[in-house]
Parts: C-alpha cells; structure tokens; sequence
C-alpha cells in the first residue's frame, strides 16, 4: 500500500517505497520543483524554449513547465519541435504535439530537416549512424532557432536514465571532456551564441516519466524512433536496465556519484578555447567548420 | 492469462500469478516497462485475477 496514505500503489521507487497515484504525482511535481530550485536551473526574465518530439518526457516536461510559471509573468516558454523527417514516426509525433499544446495555449515553433537542409533524414542515413547524423542537426537547430525566437534557456525531456547512458557511454569511449558538458544545466560556460540547456527532469528515471504520463493521459500510442533499437545508446540502455533490475538505485548511484566530480571536471575543461563563427555558416564552434557543415557536406558530397 | 505488448505489438500468453511473475516468464525487465491491470497502472507484486485486461506498456520511447 502507499507509504504516504495507504491507497493503492502505482510505483515502487527505487528505495522500494510504494506511492499511490496521488501521492506519486505530488512526489514527481516536488521533486522536479527542488531540481530547478537548487540547480538555479530558470531566472526571473528568463524565456524557455521547451524542445519537445511529442514523447512522453518532452510532453511531461512542457506540461510541467506550463503549470509552474502559467501564472508567473516573469518566466515565458514556447514548444520548439523539430521534424527530422522519419516517416511513419515524426509525423505522428507533429500532430500529437500539435494538438497537446492547442489544448494549452502553449506556442508551438516547428522547424524541419527539409526545411533547413533541403532533404529528410530518412533520405539521408544509407550508409552512415543515423543518429550520429541526426544528432548533429538536431542539436544545432535546437539551438539557433531557440536563440533566433529570443530564448534565453533551452529546456529539454532528458531523465536520469539519459544522464547514466550519457556516462557510462563516454566513460566507455573515455570522453570525459563530453562528460563535462552533462548535468542538469549543461555546458561547461556561457559561450556566446549557445543557449544554455537545463534538464529539469534530470532526477526522474525513464519508469518514473513514464508512469506520471500515464497518469496524467500525457501518453499517446507507442512510438520509437525506428534507427534507435541498433545503436549504441540502446546496447548501454538494455545492460543498464538489467543491471538495475538486479541491483536497485544503480542508475541514481552512476548519476549521484556523477555529479560529485562533475564540477572538477567542468574546470579541467573549462579551457580556453575560443569560439570562432564557422567559416560556411557564422554559427559559433570551436573549430573552423561548425560539425553541421561537416555533416552537410559530407551528405550533399556522396 | 493474455497481455498485450506495445513494443511488439502482439499478445502474449504467461502462467505467472504476479506481475514480477509475468515479466520474467516473458523475458521483460521491470525498469523498462510498466503494467496496467484494467487501465490501471500496477507494482510489480500486484496479483493477476481472473478476467483481467493486461497492457505492457514500454517506457522506451523516442530516441
């Protein structure tokens, strides 16, 4: 029975205490308030661009975010999707969020691969790690559109479950200077031209997230991405997930221990490399050609 | 006893009397799912009862 009130649970946390769906939702509302709270994750003034793919996390997030500052005029947000053009997949997504954010009088931006580049992902990926390529262009699109629509904080659905694959996938590679960039507000400092990124939902696990849209009917029908069941990522997601299953707050323990040295990590490499505008396209890197141009080119050479 | 799968998208017959039963009979880890019993969400120690609609839900989702 739940812990807090005797009801029926719907969840057992990680600790093993067992919630019912009132007392869950509160614990999920809380616990992201005190993650935004202590990481300073959002300023009075600022505008939030809510990245969202109409999955359950990007829509927990908005539905959240939406709720917390609907009545506090010194925050303003907007939903900012991309539409990399994965047919059978991200056309529903679109529609999905589309609706979802008319129900709330949320703004909703959407920008596409198409648009932008001049092709669908799906066109694109013979041959190449789609999500080495989509990664590439989705994140520097979140980026200068946020910035370009006057966002002062890119809001992403990343939970703990991301954060422990993000980890252990640059621990394997030995990549702890990508390392440095994780954690709830990401970026090692303030670079001219990026926008910050924050993850309020960085202390939820992925079980969490998704028990709360459930509850919330936040959820639509199932969807994956279909490139994603043979990459990396998801070999790290499945050993994760069944080590958990075996051992309890492993994922909290990989993130918990994680952020004890994340902030020497984030001074090793603070570093002082300067950010130049890309010679093709002006957006700011840290090397000559900005990885979108490198990515573009490498597509529209083949 | 059936429950259906949205992953797979199919039904899969188990014996098993709990939930925890179920997903190991059908090879599934706990994190990564979650059960609704009647459309209602359930733990892991939950027993099955007769005439129950079962939905395993993934929390896998995205990319």
């Amino acid at each position: 029975m739940c812990q807090t009130c005797t009801k029926k649970p719907v969840i057992a946390l990680h600790s093993g205490e067992q919630l019912c769906k009132k007392c869950f939702i509160a614990y999920f509302d809380r616990k992201v308030r005190k993650t935004i709270r202590v990481h300073d994750l959002i300023d009075k003034g600022d505008t939030i661009a809510v990245a969202v793919s109409g999955g359950k996390d990007s829509l927990t997030l908005l539905d959240l975010l939406h709720a917390i500052f609907t009545n506090n005029k010194s925050v303003s947000l907007f939903a900012l999707l991309i539409n990399e053009g994965i047919v059978g997949y991200r056309d529903d997504c679109v529609e999905h969020t589309k609706k979802f954010c008319a129900e709330r009088n949320i703004p909703l931006h959407i920008f596409s691969y198409e648009q932008e580049f001049g092709f669908a992902l799906d066109t694109v990926v013979k041959g190449r790690k789609p999500c080495s390529v989509c990664g590439v262009l989705r994140r520097n699109l979140l980026n200068t559109k946020a910035r370009d629509l006057g966002a002062t904080k890119l809001a992403t659905g990343h939970n703990l479950d991301d954060e422990a694959q993000s980890i252990l996938m640059n621990q394997f590679r030995s990549n702890m200077e990508t390392s440095a960039r994780l954690g709830p507000l990401t970026g090692v400092k303030d670079r001219e031209g990026f926008i910050r990124r924050i993850k309020p939902l960085y202390f939820m696990t992925e079980k969490e997230v998704m028990t709360y849209a459930f509850l919330k009917n936040i959820t639509d029908d199932f969807r994956e991405c279909p490139y994603n069941k043979d990459s990396y990522r998801n070999q790290v997601r499945e050993m994760l997930n069944k080590f958990e299953d075996l051992y309890p707050g492993t994922k909290h323990s990989v993130v918990q221990s994680f952020m004890e040295i994340l902030p020497a990590l984030k001074e090793k490499y603070k570093g002082d490399v300067p950010i130049k505008s890309c010679k093709k396209c002006g957006e700011p890197t840290s090397r000559d050609i900005c990885q979108k141009c490198v990515v573009l080119d490498q597509i529209r050479s083949s | 006893m059936k429950a259906s799968y949205d992953r797979e998208k199919k039904d899969y017959e188990f014996t098993a009397k709990t939930v925890i039963g179920m997903l190991k009979e059908l090879g599934l880890v706990q994190n990564a799912v979650i059960v609704v019993v009647n459309g209602e969400v359930v733990t892991s120690d939950y027993t099955f009862k007769e005439k129950d609609m079962v939905k395993i839900l993934s929390v896998v989702s995205g990319g």
